[in-house]
């Protein structure tokens, strides 16, 4: 996986994808983990694009109170098929290299029947009533989120990778072979 | 003290004390931990 | 009681409904996080109060204050555990904890425990556990709701928890006011305004602490001991250290559930919410046990000590003040109990209809589901409220006992030991609720002094070890269960900084990444 940064390669093949706009640039991102980790020395590798399915649903609920009115942007992890709430995001279409793209690991109507149980779940201990909410689908896409991939090292050769969110920044350390 | 005899009074001051070193201890021993927004767990 | 404090407490209603209507109005369509959390909208503390108000239940009023009322000092034991409950779970639950949750994807606490020993019994039997206890607690809920209304109103107490058992089932079924951050921010302000007054009410009728204890002397000196009234715990450490367990570990035996967001700005830090929840524990979850311990000396002649809190306030505010207070906690136990019934309600339908049952039921097959067994809970349990409702404290108590019991060895050793497996988890549950259950009817409280709580969490982690331990051949942990525990513990030559700042959120998209990569080669 050490390849060197895919962006200087020749580019074999592009794909055309709707990524969440990026704000975290590769030298922010190794700024971001170099002030973490001062000892090690902190190198962006590539970036990847890591496969979501969102579904943005318009719902409302009967309460006591009149009816009200919410919007709940739903996402599916494709790889863990995990849902998840998420706030207002903003998207592009971009074209990168295919090879930067994972490959989603389930089909749409899967993803769609996770997220719609998911906002049932979800709506019920928010709104903390037990009503099925009408729902309607503004919209669904696949989106892909920009994450980079950074390898630190240190004197004494040890080694660890870490994954940054390309949106806010946070991170998360990975498990890769070969890791010390 | 407070007119209260020492073992209770002990209990009484002795375990918001102890909460409040342990808290402080937590707090010292977690320095850098980041919120994380997506943690909501309904706890009744 | 006076029609002042009905004035006030309907005015009380009428303000938060009010509140209710405008932030309904004010929020419009909005982003579902947002509108019913308010949580990075409304800032740190609003948050933090609005959280933690959900420990104002039922017990706090009625229970805390029996305590005080009827043991004295004794009762401080339960407010010692008490007020480091939250530092306590957020310390020892951890990042690791949160981090093997979510790799393993789980929504619910049962789940989570059936992802980590799979089998379908996991599941049944946490499932079963937890609906039944959890049941209990509603049913507190109720008793409370239903002598709080019937001391404000003035209503005979059947009566009144009629009011109160169809009010919470309305909200259960409609949805309230409650939800909303705004008017869930000022209910908390006014109840621990209204909690703080009536301490210093009572403490000034009494003439001051030191004052009120030396009065408590005379009418009997063991009020003040720590060993309880008439020394009925004198040197049983048992007994003391499961009163301090209950409040303080137990808590993390009850089913979470889990929602999972994810955030498009940078988040901002609140790792003050350990000392939040110390600092709001010093001032509110002691009050109570204090308050019921000078209503000794306010109102020596209480038919019913679980009306001790509410008879003092009813003594000594003035009755505008009473009657908000009062309703304030009558929304709050309210509110609690819908919550609850809500848990009971998913946790039957998801985790046991729709897995045992029917698992091709439709979403709206599984919402009714879960309306007809709370109706049937709720008519059970107003039923039981009515002829012969157990002491709001006894319940809380037991049922925390129980499921402290049956599942706090299973959490912290699904994440803190690999050779934990699926045997020595049921055993560990099924064993460690049956004695916490069972301890006190069949007489080893008092034979062993030792507290159902103790007893049933030192047998409950002796079996999952020793179970585990004698099964490790025919039921090995599974591998993919010992690499997610690896990977949660898996740290390498990171710096301790940065592990602390790793966010867990990323935990799935940071183990499919992994994969893929691993993979690729």
């Amino acid at each position: 996986m050490d390849q060197q940064i895919p962006q200087q390669e020749p580019v074999a093949t592009e794909q055309t994808i709707l990524a969440l706009t990026q704000h975290i640039s590769a030298q922010q991102a190794e700024a971001v983990l170099s002030a973490a980790a001062s000892q090690f020395n902190t190198q962006i590798q590539r970036r990847i694009y890591y496969p979501y399915y969102w579904v943005h649903f318009h719902y409302s609920v009967k309460t006591v109170l009149g009816k009200r009115d919410i919007e709940a942007y739903c996402f599916v992890d494709l790889i863990n098929n995990l849902a998840s709430t998420a706030d207002r995001f903003e998207s592009e279409t971009i074209s990168v290299p295919a090879n930067n793209v994972l490959q989603s690991k389930m089909d749409e109507e899967a993803a769609y029947k996770t997220a719609r149980t998911y906002l049932l779940h979800s709506s019920i201990h928010k709104m903390k009533a037990l009503l099925l909410p009408k729902y309607e689908i503004v919209q669904k896409a696949f989106v892909y989120k920009p994450f980079w991939i950074a390898r630190c090292t240190n004197a004494n050769r040890e080694q660890f990778h870490m994954l940054v969110d390309g949106v806010t920044g946070k991170y998360e350390a990975l498990t890769l072979d070969g890791d010390s | 003290m407070l007119g209260l005899p020492s073992a209770t009074a002990w209990v009484v001051i002795g375990f918001p004390v102890f909460w409040l070193v342990y808290t402080i201890i937590f707090l010292i021993v977690s320095r850098g931990w980041k919120k994380e927004a997506g943690d909501k767990e309904v706890e009744e | 009681m006076s029609p002042i404090v009905l004035i006030f407490l309907v005015l009380y209603y009428a303000i938060v409904v009010g509140i209710g209507f405008w932030a309904v109005r004010k929020g419009g369509a909005k982003n579902m996080e947002g509108y019913l959390l308010g949580g990075r909208q409304v800032g740190p503390l609003v948050t933090a109060l609005t959280l933690q108000s959900t420990s104002m239940s039922g017990y706090m009023f009625l229970g805390a204050g029996s305590a005080g009322y009827t043991t004295g000092y004794w009762a401080i034991w339960y407010a010692a555990g008490d007020i480091g409950g939250g530092v306590v779970n957020l310390s020892i639950i951890g990042r690791r904890m949160r981090k093997v949750s979510k790799i393993m994807g789980s929504l619910t606490s049962i789940e989570y425990l059936e992802n980590r020993y799979p089998h379908a019994a996991t599941r049944l039997i946490a499932g079963i556990l937890s609906v039944f206890f959890l049941y209990f607690y509603v049913l507190a809920q109720f008793i409370a709701g239903g002598k709080g209304m019937a001391l404000v109103t003035g209503l005979p107490y059947w009566a009144a928890l009629t009011i109160a058992v169809v009010i919470i089932m309305i909200y259960t079924f409609l949805g309230g006011y409650f939800a909303v951050a705004y008017t869930d921010f000022f209910q908390s302000l006014v109840m621990v305004i209204g909690v703080v007054w009536i301490l210093t009410a009572a403490l000034s009728a009494v003439g001051g602490w030191t004052e009120a204890n030396a009065k408590l002397a005379e009418i009997d000196p063991t009020y003040l001991s720590i060993w309880g009234k008439d020394l009925q715990y004198q040197g049983q450490w048992g007994e003391v250290a499961g009163a301090v367990l209950i409040f303080s570990v137990g808590y993390m035996g009850w089913p979470h559930v889990v929602t999972r967001h994810l955030a498009m700005t940078n988040p901002q830090t609140a790792r003050m919410a350990g000392l939040y929840s110390t600092l709001w524990n010093l001032l509110f979850v002691t009050s109570p046990y204090i308050v019921g311990i000078l209503a000794i000396l306010i109102l020596p002649e209480l038919d019913d000590p679980e009306m001790a809190i509410f008879s003092v306030a009813g003594k000594l505010l003035p009755g505008a003040v009473t009657g908000i207070v009062m309703a304030a906690i009558m929304a709050a136990i309210m509110s609690t109990a819908d919550s609850i019934l809500l848990q009971v309600g998913t946790i039957a339908s998801r985790d046991i209809f729709y897995r045992f049952i029917k698992p091709d039921a439709s979403d709206k097959h599984m919402v009714w589901v879960s309306r007809i067994l709370i109706l049937v809970m709720g008519a059970i349990g107003f039923v039981i409220a009515l002829l012969q409702p157990p002491g709001v404290f006894d319940i809380v108590v037991f049922t925390t006992s129980v499921l402290g019991s049956a599942f706090l060895p299973s959490y912290v050793c699904a994440v803190w030991w690999k050779k934990a497996n699926t045997p020595g988890a049921i055993a560990s549950m099924v064993g460690g609720a049956l004695t916490a259950f069972f301890w006190e009817s069949i007489g080893l409280a008092s034979a062993t002094a030792t507290h159902p709580m103790l007893a049933g969490l030192v047998i409950s982690f002796i079996l999952i070890i020793v179970v585990s331990l004698a099964t490790q051949k025919s039921s090995p942990v599974k591998e993919h269960i010992i690499k997610t525990m690896d990977e949660a513990a898996k740290l390498g030559p990171i710096p301790k900084g940065m592990i602390a700042s790793m966010d867990t959120n990323l935990t799935s998209e940071s183990k499919g990444v992994s994969d893929s990569l691993n993979g690729d080669k």
